[in-house]
């Protein structure tokens, strides 16, 4: 048995957990996205001491690089929730511990019926399964293709068996989008019309004296009545 | 392959221990002598009003989102790109339609100004 | 039972041993690289600007960040005391960390190359946190201006790297490899001179990622977040001191690394002519003195931008990413995937062989059509993009003007 991987392993997952429970204790909420990064850093890092690495990278770029700045820049969109008087837990916590537990036992469960038997082995070890599974699916004969395990696999998988979902993404996204935008712009016309720093150069440039107020400060457009 | 994965871990201690060095050598030589202006936030030499916690403005979090989006778009196209060269003609085609219905939300946020600084 | 490849503990002791090595002098070359980089900056822009720069410390002023180094060490921290004392202290170790990271994957010339399969994600994966880094500066420091500096920088670091990462795609369809090494090796046709660059969808790709790359090093026609007549320095206004020093040394170590991946992606990395009938030592060396060149005249032309353009305003800025490099780089991917058909498909489109003959290295008619299609192509693009952009500075009708004044 190797201790010194074990060892990683342990220490890696002490940090991802460690990280986790930080997440949801800490009062402060920008603490608490700082510490989710570190979450989603130490995931990565198993990942990586799986092999996955391109799940290791797409961990850290996507989650750790782009998700997390979207939550931070959603916790500035508010006003200040930071302090001590916020409270942690609903009072129906326990509701949520349960539908917890009961998520995680219906992935695990499953997982441990299924691969039991094959849980002690190595990432090569798991590629030599698949090269035979898909061996024996092909008839005896080593198929072109084995499934994922290494990013051009990923590809040619994408463009193959997955191509449904791989296009449904592309809507999902653009639809994800669209319904941001209109969420965000109908908050915008119900406050005020602003002009943007090009409008306002493009007023100035035509010589028109943008509106002012009596301290000197632009006055705004409203736009329900340019509508 | 597992020691190329030991390299990166051992460059990931080295990197975090690289920018402590100096830190904790300055924190040894340095000298200390704080005082209450010295201490106080920076703001032209006025007294700071109010919280730092401004609210933000949406377009910061549209930025970030359609970052978001392009980059969860960017992260499929890599496994495309790499197994191209393999691919026939169905993969051109295939991707053609992934980019073209991510331009549409593109065109959309354009034609709608969330792509505008104000 | 075994629940991973036993190596034996010698087997780790050497492989230990090795890596530190390898870190040791990876890290040691970096510093001194970046620290040639500031004197070379400011030599460079003084001569652009008709001043002399530093030429007092040392020979020809080259031990000025020596000198600077040891000013920054023994200056006095200041902590601002409503600032979060220990974001306030990390902010710095993520940004440098990050940067430093992105050198475990680049190699120099010929020399370290990495055996990771996907070295390119890897690095901009790790230089993706320097926008965490960047947050906890403007956050930690409980100071508007660097809350605004530091949102600013995040705004526009993100608005980049869409850009930077797509850009880099015609590069992974030519070389079909996400592997640093690999994709550098594959570069070493043509008596050296295989360099992606030299093809119209390379240089369109090398144009974009430059123009990204420079934003994403904070360079000067994109320096917003430290913008100082609008919002003092930014994230950095509360830092002083080796904390600066540290901020100051992962923008330079971006730079470098930046300059690094452009030359090994684009110009072909340590290949040249000679390098492979040199032999491994001596070609070695060469190689790493042609990396060198590269990257350094990269260097030139990042001074040579900052001495000549003014900074871009905050809407222009974004404007510019999301309006204008974006749809090319698409583009520009599309276009890849054309030139990869027209010259490597054989098997796959029949046509093609039918019209234009076996796909190799030597058969020019292959390599004239996808020249002449993929040219049309970007240039059509660059032309449509440019022509929707001018009428588009979202100037306002007659009749809004009359409403906003009217309002």
């Amino acid at each position: 048995m190797n201790y010194v991987v074990l060892t990683i392993f342990f220490l890696l997952s002490a940090l991802t957990l460690g990280s986790g429970i930080m997440v949801v204790t800490v009062k402060n909420i920008i603490h608490a996205a700082l510490w989710l990064i570190s979450t989603f850093v130490g995931v990565a890092a198993l990942y990586m001491l799986m092999e996955a690495e391109f799940l290791a990278i797409v961990q850290v770029l996507v989650y750790a690089g782009a998700v997390s700045i979207l939550v931070l820049f959603a916790i500035m969109l508010t006003r200040q929730i930071t302090g001590t008087g916020t409270r942690q837990l609903h009072s129906r916590w326990w509701v949520a511990m349960l539908t917890a537990a009961a998520l995680f036992g219906g992935v695990i469960v499953p997982t441990v019926w299924q691969q039991g038997s094959s849980w002690d082995k190595t990432a090569s070890d798991a590629q030599a399964i698949l090269v035979q599974q898909a061996t024996e699916a092909n008839g005896g004969t080593r198929p072109e293709i084995i499934p994922v395990a290494g990013t051009e696999e990923l590809g040619a998988a994408l463009m193959g068996e997955y191509l449904l979902p791989f296009e449904v993404v592309s809507l999902l996204l653009t639809a994800a989008l669209i319904g941001a935008i209109l969420i965000a712009f109908e908050e915008r016309t119900r406050r005020r019309r602003v002009l943007t720093l090009a409008e306002e150069l493009a007023l100035r440039k035509r010589g028109i004296v943008e509106p002012h107020d009596e301290e000197g400060a632009v006055v705004p457009v409203d736009a329900e009545q340019a509508v | 392959m597992l020691s190329t994965y030991a390299f990166i871990g051992i460059f990931t201690v080295a990197a975090i221990t690289f920018p402590l060095l100096p830190l904790i050598i300055s924190a040894i030589i340095r000298p200390n002598r704080p005082s209450e202006v010295k201490l106080s936030t920076y703001e032209c030499g006025l007294e700071a009003i109010g919280e730092i916690w401004v609210q933000f403005k949406v377009q910061y979090y549209l930025y970030a989102l359609a970052f978001v989006i392009f980059d969860i778009e960017t992260v499929f196209l890599y496994p495309w790109a790499v197994a191209y060269g393999q691919l026939g003609l169905f993969a051109l085609i295939e991707m053609g339609i992934f980019l073209m219905i991510l331009t549409v939300g593109l065109v959309y946020a354009w034609k709608k100004g969330a792509l505008e600084w104000i | 039972m075994t629940y991973w490849p036993v190596i034996a503990v010698d087997a780790w002791i050497g492989l230990v041993l090795v890596s530190i090595i390898k870190v040791t002098l990876i890290l040691v070359g970096g510093s001194l690289g970046m620290m040639f980089l500031t004197w070379y900056e400011r030599r460079a822009i003084a001569y652009m600007q008709d001043r002399r720069g530093p030429n007092r410390v040392g020979p020809q002023g080259l031990l000025q960040p020596v000198s600077e180094a040891i000013k920054t060490m023994t200056k006095e921290d200041i902590t601002p005391l409503d600032a979060d004392r220990v974001v306030h202290f990390l902010a710095p170790v993520v940004m440098l960390g990050a940067t430093v990271l992105a050198f475990a994957v680049i190699p120099w010339g010929n020399l370290f190359p990495s055996s990771l399969r996907v070295g390119v994600l890897f690095i901009f994966a790790v230089t993706g946190l320097h926008t965490v880094g960047m947050l906890m500066a403007g956050w930690g420091s409980n100071n508007k201006f660097a809350l605004l500096g530091g949102m600013r920088g995040v705004a526009q670091m993100v608005s980049y790297e869409i850009p930077l990462l797509m850009a880099l795609l015609p590069i992974i369809l030519l070389s079909g490899s996400l592997s640093l090494t690999d994709i550098v090796t594959r570069q070493g046709d043509w008596y050296g001179f295989g360099w992606y660059v030299f093809s119209p969808v390379g240089l369109t790709a090398f144009i974009t990622f430059f123009i990204a790359a420079l934003a994403e090093g904070e360079r000067t026609p994109f320096d917003i977040p430290e913008a100082d007549s609008e919002i003092v320095a930014g994230y950095l206004t509360e830092y002083g001191g080796m904390k600066f020093a540290v901020f100051y040394l992962s923008n330079y170590m971006t730079n470098l690394a930046l300059c690094f991946i452009m030359a090994s992606l684009f110009l072909g990395g340590g290949n040249g002519p000679g390098v492979t009938a040199l032999g491994t030592v001596l070609g070695g060396l060469l190689s790493l003195v042609y990396f060198f060149i590269k990257a350094l005249a990269l260097f030139f032309l990042m001074v040579l931008i900052r001495g000549t353009v003014p900074r871009l305003r905050v809407d222009q800025l974004m404007g510019f990413a999301w309006k204008f490099l974006l749809p090319i780089v698409l583009v520009n991917v599309f276009s890849t995937a054309i030139w990869v058909a027209i010259t490597r498909w054989g098997p796959q489109a029949q046509i093609f062989t039918d019209w234009f003959g076996e796909p190799a290295s030597d058969n020019y008619l292959r390599y004239g059509v996808a020249i002449v299609v993929t040219l049309i192509i970007n240039l059509l693009a660059v032309y449509a993009v440019m022509r929707i952009n001018r009428r588009q500075p979202s100037d306002l009708t007659e009749e809004e003007i009359a409403l906003g004044l009217a309002g």
